[in-house]
């Protein structure tokens, strides 16, 4: 027996060992390292210095510059995920919904943009958004405007473009755990004399919250993390973290403030997600409060 | 009545219709430019042709950083799927202690901003490099390397699922009939888990093909990936050109979901 367990646990070792290795050496490590770096001095036209100083925090929450670039990916990120939900619900629910075969097709295109690459899109945003784009030059036509509108750049170009992104994601976690409700509930509830509204809001979206909560959050994070999307968008006038601290790094080379940067947006990202988690769950339970005693009344 | 009825049905789908043509809009322009015939982009365009095709073959910055994409790539899928297939088997066939916080370790680049991943890696080869005196970055090696530890999670996910809904006796009953473990991983688990082995190997590579920050750091001056090459570029102008570059790159992702599709139900993965 124990002669079986040693074995066991040598083979479990043979098989776990290359992936854990790599992601150490490659992955965590690196990333200790950034938070080692981000505690260093920066040189003024020249390289670190090695030392244990929070100076590139302190700078960074002083900094009317930098804290505009959190501020910016904060609301963005709050919008962009706000937007995605308010579109990926009903898609959701008529894709768990649908029983034709139709449907494969439909999640194949929702799905496909996702796999065609943030560049690519970014792209076409352009193509959409800019001074000669294809919504100046119908905003002209019909005479909504003399000058062409500035959209690049803009805030709400990025949001339209990173909830473009992350759509699918939203649509394919609220579906899958809508398919798994039974339509019968649904049906009971209307027999009862519930509006369609009604069943959505207090049987299907209870139900649903789950997936709700893993998409929403899955899309927040992506949006806090993206950098192609606003730094094409976005530009110079709409900063975001992640490109903003690539920058840092590459262009001024302040390794210690860029380091410091990315442990902010992690350490930001996290902290919201709790913070998120812990609201969405005092909010439902006392939701599910109200409504007992309304059954009650 | 029933005529009313009718059309607020058609008014209740014109949001859905809206919804969809909003996912696939910024494909649809890309597609479109990419056949308008003049340089400068204009609506409606002064005429459609074909030649920012054939234009493209005199671009050979697009076609040598389209090899080293599809290597890069390549060599990632490999190397995350073989790795995905060892954690995924220990993770779901096996109880140990610390399972959850290898399941962990082996999700959580899809959780950090992979820019930072890849700047990270940058950092630590560097300094490899220069404590031990091997050149380390750039290095196709270590491009490839950071693309595998982008894959691995994809990977992880889609095997470990697949495993979950292979009964475990059917190894046994290998093993008691006589045949080695390893002999049983290659007879019984592989044949079963080929679906979701073709699908995690398209889906990584896919996602190593279009990802562009994790290479920033590590390309070598002049030998960029598909995604930087277009990024550059589009720093510079957008014409027809490049949306025909990124036609290209539709179609090829295209075909590959389309095969991925008949593995899989591609709506499941993510």
């Amino acid at each position: 027996m124990s002669w079986n367990r040693k074995r066991s646990r040598f083979e479990i070792g043979m098989l776990i060992a290359p992936t854990t290795i790599l992601i150490t050496i490659m992955f965590l490590l690196p990333l200790i390292y950034f938070l080692r770096v981000s505690f260093n001095q920066n040189i003024l036209g020249g390289f670190m210095e090695s030392a244990w100083t929070i100076e590139n925090y302190i700078g960074f929450f002083r900094d009317p510059y930098f804290l505009k670039i959190l501020w910016n990916t904060i609301y963005i990120s709050i919008t962009a995920t706000t937007l995605t939900f308010v579109m990926a619900f009903p898609i959701a629910y008529i894709l768990a919904r649908m029983t034709s075969r139709w449907k494969g097709v439909l999640i194949a295109l929702v799905v496909f943009p996702l796999l065609v690459g943030n560049i690519v899109r970014d792209i076409g945003w352009i193509a959409f958004f800019s001074q000669n784009g294809l919504v100046n030059r119908i905003l002209t036509q019909i005479g909504l405007t003399d000058s062409p509108v500035q959209f690049l750049e803009t805030p709400p170009a990025v949001i339209i473009a990173i909830a473009n992104v992350v759509l699918p994601y939203m649509i394919l976690s609220i579906q899958a755990v809508i398919e798994r409700i039974n339509p019968a509930l649904e049906e009971a509830a209307i027999d009862l004399g519930a509006s369609r509204w009604q069943v959505i809001r207090t049987v299907v979206m209870p139900i649903a919250m789950p997936g709700i909560l893993a998409g929403t959050l899955f899309v927040f994070i992506l949006s806090m993390n993206a950098y192609t999307t606003p730094l094409v968008i976005g530009g110079t006038k709409v900063q975001m973290m992640a490109p903003a601290l690539y920058a840092q790094i590459t262009e001024v080379s302040n390794w210690p403030m860029g380091s410091a940067m990315a442990i902010i947006l992690i350490i930001i990202t996290l902290l919201s997600s709790i913070l998120y988690l812990r609201v969405i769950e005092r909010t439902t339970s006392s939701n599910k409060n109200t409504t007992t005693t309304e059954v009650k009344g | 009545m029933k005529r009313q009825s009718k059309w607020l049905t058609l008014l209740k789908w014109i949001p859905i219709f809206l919804i969809f043509g909003f996912i696939i809009l910024p494909v649809f322009m890309v597609l479109w430019i990419s056949f308008f015939s003049t340089s400068l982009i204009t609506f409606p365009p002064k005429g459609y042709s074909f030649k920012w095709f054939l234009e493209l073959l005199h671009h050979q910055e697009f076609l040598s950083s389209f090899f080293l994409s599809l290597k890069v790539s390549f060599f990632a899928m490999i190397i995350s799927l073989v790795l995905g297939l060892l954690g995924s088997f220990a993770l779901i066939r096996f109880n140990f202690k610390g399972k959850k916080i290898l399941e962990l370790l082996f999700l959580s680049p899809l959780i950090v901003p992979t820019i930072i991943t890849g700047i990270g890696i940058y950092i630590f080869l560097f300094n490899v490099e220069r404590l031990i005196g091997i050149d380390m970055v750039p290095n196709l090696w270590a491009l490839v390397t950071a693309h595998v530890i982008i894959c691995i999670p994809w990977t992880v996910r889609l095997i470990s699922a697949g495993l979950q809904s292979i009964n475990p006796s059917l190894e046994e009953a290998a093993i008691d009939l006589g045949s080695t473990r390893i002999q049983a991983f290659v007879k019984i688990v592989l044949p079963n888990l080929r679906p979701s082995i073709i699908a995690a190997g398209i889906l990584s590579f896919i996602h190593s093909f279009n990802n562009l920050e994790i290479s920033l750091m590590l390309v070598r001056p002049g030998e960029l990936t598909l995604p930087i090459e277009i990024l550059n570029y589009v720093f510079w102008k957008v014409d027809p050109l490049i949306a025909t570059v990124s036609t290209i790159q539709i179609i090829l992702i295209g075909i590959l979901m389309w095969i991925a599709n008949k593995f899989i139900s591609i709506g499941k993965v993510f």
